[in-house]
């Protein structure tokens, strides 16, 4: 009874003060619904000075940090009429740790020594995107309840062809569907997206193109926030993981609190003064997008595909066919069309050994459109033929898979006959002595190719060493060597028996002879006997030492006799005598004194000579 | 020598077709037929080459390696023989050191791979001709000059002839007795004695090249080119 006077009296007093201290309001303000993981404040708030602040139960959620008490007092007038109000705050930051109901349990104070309890909060906490749609559907709220609902935002993920050929491009679109404003939309986690080739179709810092769609009756604003055309690396199933976004939401309160309390302040809570809109941070996060990637077919795969596909077509294009050597040729190769350009190398371009050639330069041009990749790549090769001479430049070719008709298709560039003339390499002044010789370099290695006929056979373990025909050839050279030899010696004797017997003729040969002279000398016939005395002499000698008539001279003669170590007197008194008779056979007409005495110095000459020799 | 010749149409006519076969690549037959030739009774170092090649085409390093070497004892000196020898040895998953050899034994080998068995066996057979004709020399010259030339002639003929015996006989019992063998099972344990429970002492793989020391029953001692020794089973190597 004590007390309702008091608090009448309150009432009175304030009424009479203008105090709006009516009654004691003790609340407790959480998130109804929060995500696995979501931190989020829950605060108590009373109107009056309180103190002895008990925490409440929190159940399976962390407390972060907490309780911060804070207070603030305000008074207003407002046409003549005062408005007191006293706020003490008691925050708390929690996150949700486990799916599930949490009933936190209502927290205590003391108000001027009573205990004032607050009401409790029940928050319902939810798993992450993918429970999302469906806890949507169920709890249904408008959108500007205070609480963000799971529908409100999201992200969805579109792919053009979800089960694409190896290589093939596919597009893949995130479009972010509101139906609240979102500002600060902020990519925090992109999909990676393993297993592909990938390339972003939206240029940095592109406004994004908001269109509107109704979807289940609700109005949306639909805006593409990624584009990218992909091209799978791999077959089977490829899974494209969900891209993340933080995104801050602006949502209109409902400030049940003072609803109704004072008219005026609806036009404070006026979004205009920015009051009764909330911004709440959130992460948002689109489907997985699941990819199964067939390999191409393995029917006509021509030799050499490189997994080019998509839609191609080559063009090629030289500036001369004709040029001297040491000037420099360029080959345009233009590879146009849509698909993985990038990812294709076109096949090289071989040049003649004799060709200086360089690595292409690449230039590519390739256009990233909403329909995906499409464009140029050029490839130019310099090269620099160094000798005069024919050669050809063999044509490419490209190898493609066109997914249109799903069939390979190969393209070639052209083939070149280029006519180089010998160039004069001094009048230029530039010498290529360095570069004219190179090393060989070798590509690869194999063993030496077969032999071809004729080949050399032999019987299989048959060897020449200790065979028969080893020691026939043993035996053989040694019987043929001892018959030479027997032969030879034979033949030796022979030969020096002849010899023998005309030197024992020679004395008889000569004694005839000179008989016959002396037959001469009686007959006066003086010619005729220095002829018969000088053959007797040289007959001697010829016979004596096997000579032949030509070599006869009287050097020969000394020479020989010398020799023999046949004594000088008796050398010199035979070769006086050969002069005297040559002299007289040339200058006849002399005594006969003179033709007896020649006769007797022969017939000495020849006995000591005789002698000395035998 | 005339069996031979005939032996040699037969041949020619197979080896030309298992060379076709080689060169468009059906090994496996072209093997068939150069062993039609061999099954003859002849061999020859150029048709051991081919079939070399055909092995190591098939990839059958440890055959390729085995009619290499078979190939190499009748043609020491050729240069396809040798270079094909090499690559198949690179194929190989034995590295093994080789020991170094004496400066001596070095020579003699390098002088001992110059010719083949026969060949070496007609070298001592002309350089012993050459002998008897310096001893003929000798004999009939009557000069003093002359007989010392042909004494030193003679003499240098008789160490040829001696040395060139030497290397033919050499290479004679290396082939009629085939001391070395190539391995022809992919990995082997070499044991310590010649029976299963001995210790093991290292392992071996298919195409290492080894030499043939002592045989008991079906078991043989053998020595790789790092000088270790040890016994393996007869049937995992092929003699060359």
């Amino acid at each position: 009874m004590i007390k309702r006077i008091i608090i009448l009296s309150l009432i009175i007093t304030s009424g009479l003060f203008g105090l709006a201290n009516d009654q004691i309001r003790f609340v407790g303000v959480g998130k109804q619904v929060v995500k696995v993981g979501e931190r989020f404040r829950v605060v108590y708030e009373i109107n009056q000075d309180a103190n002895n602040f008990r925490s409440p139960n929190f159940g399976s959620l962390q407390v972060l940090s907490g309780p911060s008490s804070s207070s603030n007092s305000s008074i207003q007038y407002v046409n003549g009429k005062m408005t007191q109000s006293y706020a003490m705050k008691y925050t708390y930051i929690v996150q949700a740790v486990k799916v599930g109901e949490v009933v936190i349990s209502p927290a205590t104070v003391t108000v001027d020594r009573k205990q004032t309890k607050s009401n409790t909060i029940k928050i319902k906490v939810v798993k992450g995107a993918t429970t999302k749609q469906s806890n949507s559907s169920q709890n249904k709220k408008p959108a500007n309840s205070g609480v963000l609902q799971d529908d409100d935002v999201y992200i969805k993920a579109f792919v053009s062809n979800a089960s694409p050929y190896i290589g093939q491009q596919v597009i893949l679109t995130y479009k972010i569907y509101t139906k609240v404003p979102v500002s600060n939309l902020m990519v925090k986690k992109l999909s990676s997206f393993q297993g592909f080739w990938s390339k972003n179709l939206l240029s940095e810092n592109q406004q994004y193109k908001q269109k509107t769609e109704i979807i289940n009756g609700e109005e949306y604003i639909v805006a593409e926030i990624n584009k990218f055309a992909v091209f799978p690396q791999k077959t089977g199933k490829l899974v494209i993981e969900p891209t993340e976004m933080e995104c801050t939401v602006q949502l209109k309160v409902q400030n049940t609190r003072r609803r109704g309390h004072d008219p005026f302040e609806d036009f404070f809570n006026d979004p205009f003064f920015n009051r009764n809109v909330k911004n709440i941070n959130t992460i948002i996060k689109s489907n997985p997008v699941i990819i199964n990637v067939s390999p191409l077919p393995q029917k006509g795969k021509p030799d050499g595909f490189d997994g080019a596909v998509g839609d191609f077509r080559l063009s090629s294009r030289i500036d001369r066919t004709t040029l001297t050597a040491n000037d420099a040729l360029t080959i345009t190769l233009t590879l146009s069309g849509k698909g993985n350009l990038e990812l294709i190398e076109l096949p090289e371009l071989k040049f003649p050994s004799d060709f200086e050639s360089f690595d292409p330069k690449i230039t590519s041009n390739i256009k990233t459109s909403s329909s995906g990749i499409s464009g140029k790549k050029k490839f130019e090769y310099l090269a620099i033929p160094r000798n005069g001479g024919d050669f050809e430049i063999l044509p490419i070719t490209l190898s493609y898979f066109n997914t249109i008709t799903k069939s390979y298709h190969s393209i070639s560039s052209e083939k070149y006959e280029i006519h180089v003339t010998k160039g004069d390499i001094t009048s230029n002044g530039i010498s290529y002595s360095s570069s004219a010789q190179e090393d060989i370099r070798f590509i690869g290695k194999d063993i030496h190719h077969i032999k071809i006929l004729p080949f050399n056979y032999k019987r299989q373990g048959e060897f020449l060493f200790l065979s028969n025909t080893f020691f026939l050839f043993i035996i053989l050279p040694i019987v043929i060597m001892i018959i030479l030899l027997l032969v030879i010696t034979q033949l030796r004797k022979r030969k020096s028996n002849v010899g023998l017997m005309k030197n024992r003729k020679a004395n008889k040969v000569a004694k005839s002879k000179l008989k016959v002279a002396a037959k001469y000398k009686n007959d006066g016939d003086d010619k005729a006997y220095y002829d018969e005395i000088a053959q007797a002499l040289w007959g001697y000698i010829v016979d004596k030492f096997s000579l032949t008539q030509s070599e006869l001279s009287i050097e020969t003669v000394a020479d020989i006799l010398k020799a023999k170590d046949i004594e000088n007197a008796v050398t010199e008194n035979f070769i006086n005598t050969l002069n005297n008779i040559e002299f007289a056979r040339f200058a006849p007409g002399d005594a006969s004194s003179k033709m007896e005495a020649i006769y007797n110095e022969a017939v000495t000459a020849i006995i000591e000579a005789e002698k000395e020799l035998r | 020598m005339l069996g031979v010749t005939i032996f040699a149409v037969n041949s020619d006519s197979l080896v030309v077709i298992a060379n076709n076969a080689y060169n468009q690549g059906l090994y496996d037959s072209a093997l068939v037929t150069y062993g039609r030739v061999i099954n003859k009774g002849v061999e020859s170092g150029e048709l051991y080459y081919n079939m070399g090649n055909a092995y190591y085409k098939n990839n059958d390093i440890a055959s390729a390696i085995l009619y290499f070497e078979k190939a190499s004892m009748i043609l020491p000196n050729d240069e396809d023989v040798k270079y094909n020898l090499n690559i198949a040895n690179s194929m190989i998953v034995d590295k093994i050191e080789k020991v170094p050899e004496l400066f001596y034994h070095h020579w003699w080998n390098s002088i001992y791979n110059i010719m083949a068995a026969d060949a070496w066996a007609i070298f001592a057979l002309v350089s012993f001709s050459f002998l008897i004709l310096s001893i003929g020399l000798f004999i009939l010259s009557k000069k003093r000059g002359n007989r010392k030339l042909s004494f030193y002639i003679g003499m240098l003929f008789l160490i040829i002839t001696i040395a060139s015996s030497a290397l033919a006989s050499q290479k004679y019992y290396l082939n009629i007795e085939h001391k070395e063998a190539i391995v022809f099972i992919s990995s082997i344990t070499v044991k310590s004695s010649p029976t299963l429970n001995s210790v093991d002492l290292f392992v071996i793989h298919d195409g290492t090249k080894v030499e043939i020391i002592d045989r008991i029953d079906s078991w043989v001692e053998i020595k790789i080119q790092n000088g270790s020794t040890g016994w393996l089973p007869k049937k995992s190597i092929r003699e060359i």
